[in-house]
């Protein structure tokens, strides 16, 4: 009991200061793991490479796993729903702000220019989460650049030719192309 | 609704491979483009809060979307949808095979996704900076025109959708006398947006997103930093102009 409430607590905290979403929170995650001996530091950069194995955001991933290695299905469960609980509270108030704000405030200069700004600001940070992926450890060779080169076309394949018809959209949706570049990866390096 | 915003998250989070930003393809594609629940002006606007607000992007993301699409039951729709996933595939993976990652089979599909996540996070940008300039009306007068050489984030006047235009328009009827002609002249034709022959201000938006990649990737500087300062130097711009344009009519109104 005293171990799900350490969780609880702990994950809170997590979710709560945790800004900047996946690596920022892995980082967290760790401190608060070695403060509390749930693991070794090499059980933990198991979890790092499974939790990006593993389909699904890499903070819920890490949480779970950390839960369960520390008090078994109820703690996969505290430590899930503690990670996620600030999120909730905080995104909701954000949220509720958001629409009401938009409604009312549509026409203030502050409002608009706020939005317009972040709009812009927003694309910036997309491409730096691109860039900041290529590294060699994801492009270990020249096939990666092949598959990178593959799926960059395929997803600007509508756009360019204007084809809009359902064969076209499903080829170029973002899970066909996942699953095209697993089996690919399975090909060539399995 | 509910199924239906529980099982689009659902399909989204089976598919998010790699965490975070690799979510923002999918979502696009199933919420914008394909449901048509939000549009896209208003999701990067999402990504923004999103990563302003502490926790999980992702997690952050379906509860904004859940809760704007369907209220209380979208956002407790969506984020199960969202969280689901992950949980059993780690509660399956921490409690029967723990050398999954070990499996060189797993490691080779991994070798395949990883260059092709980022590519899906790449290739949409085109798409989404022409839907942002066009979301975005230029109406620059002759106060703000000269400044925003050097800030780019002071764009005082720019209305969201038509109908603000309209209103702005019929608002400052006597200030648009002095404005230059490219401010009036592209308000009301908000649809020719790339003419040679005048310089579109709105250009001036894109040094915003190229600043801040820039910083986040040669600098290092944390995304959320960013965020929470372009929205106070914006809010510090929009008051120093309306200060200036109150102002300039109050001087002219005397005249």
């Amino acid at each position: 009991m005293t171990t799900l409430l350490a969780l609880f607590v702990s994950f809170f905290r997590i979710g709560l200061f945790g800004f900047g979403g996946g690596y920022a929170i892995l980082s967290l995650i760790q401190y608060e793991v070695e403060a509390h001996a749930w693991m070794t530091p090499q059980e933990f950069t198991d979890i790092v490479a499974i939790s990006q194995m593993t389909p699904g955001p890499i903070g819920i991933n890490a949480a779970t796993y950390v839960g369960y290695t520390a008090a078994g299905l109820p703690g996969s469960c505290v430590a899930t729903f503690a990670i996620i609980l600030p999120s909730l509270i905080i995104m909701l108030v954000i949220s509720r702000l958001y629409i009401r704000l938009s409604e009312r405030f549509a026409d203030n200069p502050y409002y608009r220019n706020t939005m317009t700004v972040l709009r812009f600001t927003v694309l910036g940070l997309i491409a730096a989460a691109a860039l900041l992926l290529i590294t060699p450890a994801n492009f270990i060779d020249a096939y990666s650049w092949l598959l990178f080169a593959a799926v960059f076309l395929l997803t600007l394949l509508p756009a360019l030719t204007k084809n809009k018809s359902d064969v076209v959209s499903f080829l170029t949706h973002p899970i066909t192309l996942i699953v095209l570049a697993g089996c690919a990866g399975y090909l060539i390096y399995g | 609704m509910f199924f239906r915003l529980f099982w689009t998250f659902l399909k989204i989070g089976t598919f998010t491979l790699g965490g975070g930003y690799a979510m923002l393809p999918l979502i696009q594609k199933e919420v914008v483009d394909t449901r048509h629940w939000i549009d896209e002006p208003e999701f990067l606007n999402m990504i923004a809060l999103a990563q302003a607000a502490p926790g999980i992007i992702a997690v952050n993301s379906a509860i904004f979307i859940g809760y704007r699409v369907y209220g209380w039951r979208g956002l407790i729709a969506a984020v199960l949808g969202a969280v689901l996933p992950s949980f059993c595939i780690i509660l399956a993976i921490a409690a029967l095979f723990r050398d999954y990652k070990d499996l060189p089979a797993v490691e080779a599909v991994f070798r395949g996704v990883r260059p092709a996540v980022v590519a899906l996070i790449a290739a949409p940008l085109f798409k989404m900076t022409r839907n942002a300039l066009r979301a975005t009306t230029p109406t620059w007068d002759a106060g703000s025109s000269s400044r925003s050489q050097t800030a780019p984030a002071n764009a005082s006047q720019d209305a969201p959708s038509q109908a603000t235009t309209a209103t702005w328009d019929a608002g400052s009827s006597s200030r648009s006398q002095t404005a230059p002609a490219i401010a009036s002249s592209d308000a009301l034709l908000p649809k020719k947006r790339f003419r040679l022959s005048t310089f579109d201000f709105r250009l001036l938006y894109l040094l915003l997103p190229l600043t801040a990649a820039l910083l986040i990737w040669l600098a290092g500087v944390s995304p959320v930093l960013i965020i929470l300062c372009a929205i106070l130097i914006t809010l510090i711009l929009t008051a120093l102009h309306t200060h200036y344009m109150r102002k300039r009519l109050k001087t002219r109104s005397r005249l």
